[in-house]
């Protein structure tokens, strides 16, 4: 073998671990993906058992100008997340109503008047919307008359030793996740 | 109006009511009312406050 053929050997295994190191790179990529889209990451521990779906259905009958508060407590040793908020009412905009979560300074939501609508939280908050101990939903009738408003939501409570796990997990998946995007995109 | 703090004698939901304010707790198991027939399902101006338990 001469120099030039060496040469060339050289830069072809270069090539090739290149293609594998990328290849590795990318595969990290997609595990990293599903691990941070809370929907893939709450089905993954539905699965494996460390969690559970627990949808919630409130009908309320409010009377004229009286209030109904919630103060939910998770079921001990467990945090929840929500994924869905779906509401419907007997007239729009009769209702206020404020959510509150772990006596965080501002509420997560206040809806002034409410109107029927459904909230994908899990789509467009990622993780935003856990309730480690408590939360607070203030339901405000502003109308003189009775009105009644029905709530929906769908909860995943997980394990608390298990969120608290993957919490520093995820803060590294996001982290690496960002350096490969950087590197890639370079 | 009745103001104190309730207990629904099936289901042994607390209710505080202060004024024109119902502040219920719950532990768990969301959803509501608790479960058909529940005197805390009706609106504030419909209880009967007498067919609940009075804890304070």
């Amino acid at each position: 073998m001469d120099e030039e053929e060496r040469r060339l050997l050289d830069n072809m295994l270069t090539a090739l671990k290149d293609i594998r190191t990328n290849q590795e790179k990318q595969n990290k990529i997609a595990l990293l993906d599903i691990f941070l889209d809370q929907n893939r990451y709450l089905a993954r521990k539905v699965r494996a058992g460390e969690a559970y779906v627990q949808p919630a259905f409130f009908f309320l009958t409010v009377a004229g100008l009286a209030t109904v508060t919630f103060t939910t407590t998770c079921p001990e040793g467990y945090i929840a997340m929500s994924h869905v908020f779906i509401s419907n009412m007997s007239q729009s905009g009769v209702f206020s109503i404020t959510y509150s979560q772990d006596g965080r300074i501002t509420p997560f939501f206040t809806i002034v008047r409410a109107v029927p609508e459904t909230l994908e939280l899990s789509q467009l908050v990622p993780y935003a919307n856990i309730v480690l101990e408590w939360d607070f939903t203030t339901i405000v009738n502003n109308d003189p008359v009775q009105q009644w408003l029905a709530l929906t939501s769908i909860d995943t409570f997980i394990r608390k030793e298990v969120w608290e796990r993957d919490k520093e997990e995820l803060e590294q998946a996001s982290k690496e996740f960002r350096l490969l995007r950087e590197e890639q995109n370079g | 109006m009745a103001d104190g703090t309730y207990q629904c004698p099936d289901c042994k939901t607390v209710v505080k009511v202060e004024g024109r304010v119902m502040n219920i707790f719950i532990k768990g198991l969301k959803g509501w009312p608790r479960h058909p027939g529940c005197e805390f399902g009706k609106d504030i101006d419909h209880i009967d406050f007498s067919k609940l338990e009075r804890i304070s």
